[in-house]
């Protein structure tokens, strides 16, 4: 009885030891996977598909720019996170241009943290490069529109479930006349739940 | 019965992988003191097993703490993040935990912080974004602070008296106010003004006249009727009064945090001996009261006489302890805030430590007793369960015995008196309304006579239209 009762704690301590190592699997980086529930990789990337699908199909492009030469330039603005998490708004923005750019149907310009690096490099340029390979200033191509936007959530919570809507809002504003050529919002909805005991 | 016989030793086990909270408090509390916020950083990283398994929240609250206090707002942030990942973990209850806990004492059960700790470690991150200059991300935990506010309020069955914080809803109304959302400043002060009447820290004269002239600006009479406010301040002299003001804000950590002690009280019967109790008091001091025991009855006598086992020497051992939240002397007590040689203003206490940890120990007074009821109970039984098996007719030997069960089961009954001691005993503010630029700001911190403790200087403070610029000030001795 004693040696069985030893050779199942035996076991039982290598199956515990076998099993607390870490383990990592690659996965398709177009996966979903949600652990937490909240915003994450798979959310930014499709809500930047849709939107910004919804936007380039819109009257505002084929009656203003479809065959305007050269093709429309763009800026991203503030995108502010009016969440309830801390949510890498970069990502986000960085898929929206990726969208875009891809579309073919516009192009961007740096933003005023990239431009500044850009002017700093220039000004280095101005006194050490060579002057058949030196980038003259003022030769900048200004944007015609701009893509500003806001990520907003509403919480709702009961115990141990828990409900996150989140809208992401975003406007294609015209930089000459300021008018607001597009506006498009995109919402999802999660359902939370969480048990409250465990081993 | 050899099982309970086991339960002790291992029990004993257990508890020496507890955290050891005096031995914590006296390696960081002098340190965090005198302002040595690395050394104590650099203490808490040289001592993990200090904290152990069970208290990862302490571990990285801790460290948040001290790296916001050194102004290290990255790092801070870190540890901070972790703490709420720990505690988000610790959200499913462990059975095999709690089974534990009933069996030896609370403190082997993970730490899941006080409510007001959790309140706090979100204050903290806010302040630490703000410090990074990045409000948006502040007011992302101000809204999360509102997620846990009103999770608190939810909970059936606990009636507890902290269901929101008026220092975080003011906080959040002057991050509201500076982003040009007026109705939702407006909402967040009705909330502070709400809670400070409801809490334990006074409602500062400052916070009431500020929500009364803001809710007068945006037409909500019915908000000033609710709360009862008044202004008692002429406008010119309310912070926040004009919220469109561009503003440097001091927000001070004053005094040494509060801390637990355990107080508890023990009795032991000794069957044909006496009767002992101990009271130890909140200082650590003891009280012991010995009193002589009814002799044994005639039939114990007649069996001790023919050599049987008897019930001479047998003890019947009780203990029972209690956490008791103590405060300690602390020489800073407000903070003077002054800008560019001219303005100058005194704080006002938004948040007291102690106060708050007082009503934590009060509103879990209920759940402690029981818990720790049970727990006596349960353990008693065993302990008398082993000692009816290791009976003898020897009432010196039986005394041995007992006394050695009584000493194992003794050290098993334990308060739970983990808790952050490194956060403030108040936390204070002091605002004031400049022109946008650039700005030189001293700030002191004072005893209660007017006394400098110590002082801290910003030679250039850049404060844009309508920021509210935030500066941080630890004076924890």
């Amino acid at each position: 009885m004693r040696i069985a009762l030893s050779v199942i704690l035996c076991g039982l301590m290598v199956f515990c030891v076998s099993c607390g190592g870490k383990q990592v699997a690659r996965v398709d980086a177009n996966s979903t996977i949600d652990l937490s529930g909240e915003w994450n990789d798979t959310d930014s990337r499709l809500v930047a598909e849709e939107m910004i699908g919804d936007c380039l199909s819109r009257p505002w492009y084929t009656n203003k720019y479809a065959n305007k030469t050269p093709i429309p330039t763009i800026i991203v603005g503030d995108m502010r996170n009016m969440s309830h998490e801390h949510i890498n708004v970069e990502t986000f923005i960085n898929d929206m241009q990726r969208v875009l750019i891809n579309s073919g149907k516009v192009e961007f310009v740096a933003n005023k943290f990239e431009r500044g690096q850009l002017r700093s490099e220039k000004e280095d340029q101005a006194e050490h490069a060579s002057a058949e390979t030196k980038k003259e200033s003022d030769q900048e191509t200004g944007a015609d529109l701009m893509l500003i936007g806001s990520i907003n959530t509403i919480a709702d919570q009961e115990g141990n479930k828990h409900v996150m809507f989140y809208q992401t809002d975003l406007q294609l504003v015209e930089m000459k006349s300021h008018v607001k050529l597009w506006i498009g919002s995109k919402k999802i909805k999660k359902y939370i739940t969480r048990s409250s005991t465990k081993l | 019965m050899k099982k309970i016989i086991l339960i002790i030793p291992v029990c004993v086990f257990l508890l020496s992988s507890c955290a050891k909270s005096v031995q914590r408090f006296e390696l960081l509390s002098q340190t965090t003191s005198k302002g040595e916020y690395a050394k104590a950083i650099a203490d808490v990283r040289k001592s993990p097993k200090m904290y152990g398994n069970l208290n990862r929240f302490l571990y990285f609250m801790d460290q948040g703490v001290l790296f916001h206090y050194a102004a290290a707002y990255d790092s801070s942030l870190y540890y901070l993040e972790n703490a709420e990942r720990v505690l988000d973990d610790l959200y499913a209850h462990s059975i095999t935990n709690e089974a534990a806990s009933i069996l030896t004492n609370d403190l082997l059960r993970p730490y899941r912080s006080k409510r007001y700790e959790e309140v706090f470690l979100h204050q903290l991150m806010a302040f630490d974004y703000l410090g990074k200059n990045k409000p948006d991300e502040a007011l992302v935990e101000s809204r999360k602070m509102q997620m846990i506010v009103d999770r608190f309020k939810q909970k059936d069955g606990r009636a507890s008296k902290y269901e929101d914080d008026g220092m975080v809803q003011y906080c959040t109304s002057i991050l509201y106010e500076e982003q040009g959302m007026k109705d939702d400043a407006a909402i967040s002060l009705f909330k502070s003004v709400n809670a400070f009447k409801k809490g334990v820290v006074s409602l500062p004269s400052q916070v009431e006249n500020n929500a009364f002239y803001v809710f007068s600006d945006l037409g909500r009479s019915d908000d000033i009727k609710t709360l009862g406010l008044s202004s008692s301040m002429a406008r010119e002299k309310v912070w926040g009064a004009n919220s469109d003001d561009a503003e440097i804000i001091l927000v001070g950590y004053a005094g040494r945090g509060p801390n637990l002690t355990e107080i508890s009280f023990a009795g032991t019967y000794v069957v044909g001996g006496l009767l002992a109790g101990t009271i130890t008091k909140p200082d650590g001091q003891t009280e012991t009261i010995v009193l002589p025991a009814p002799p044994l009855p005639e039939p114990e006598e007649r069996k001790a006489e023919k050599g049987e086992k008897t019930k001479a020497g047998t003890t019947l051992h009780v203990k029972l302890a209690f956490p008791y939240p103590v405060e300690y002397p602390s020489q800073t007590s407000r903070f003077k805030l002054t800008v560019d040689n001219a303005k100058s203003e005194e704080s006002i206490v938004l948040s007291d430590n102690f106060k708050l940890l007082a009503q934590d120990v009060d509103d879990n007074k209920g759940i402690t007793l029981a818990r720790t009821a049970v727990r006596v109970v349960i353990r008693t039984l065993a302990a008398q369960r082993a000692k009816q098996e290791m009976e003898t007719s020897s009432a010196l030997v039986n005394l041995l015995v007992n006394v050695g069960t009584d000493v194992a089961t003794d050290q098993l009954e334990r308060a739970d008196t983990r808790l952050c001691f490194l956060a403030p005993k108040t936390l204070q503010m002091v605002r004031i309304a400049v022109k946008p630029g650039t700005h030189r700001v001293d700030a002191y911190a004072q005893t209660n006579t007017g006394g400098i403790v110590s002082t801290k200087s910003w030679d250039v403070v850049d404060v844009k239209p309508h920021e509210k610029k935030f500066v941080f000030f630890p004076s924890i001795n």
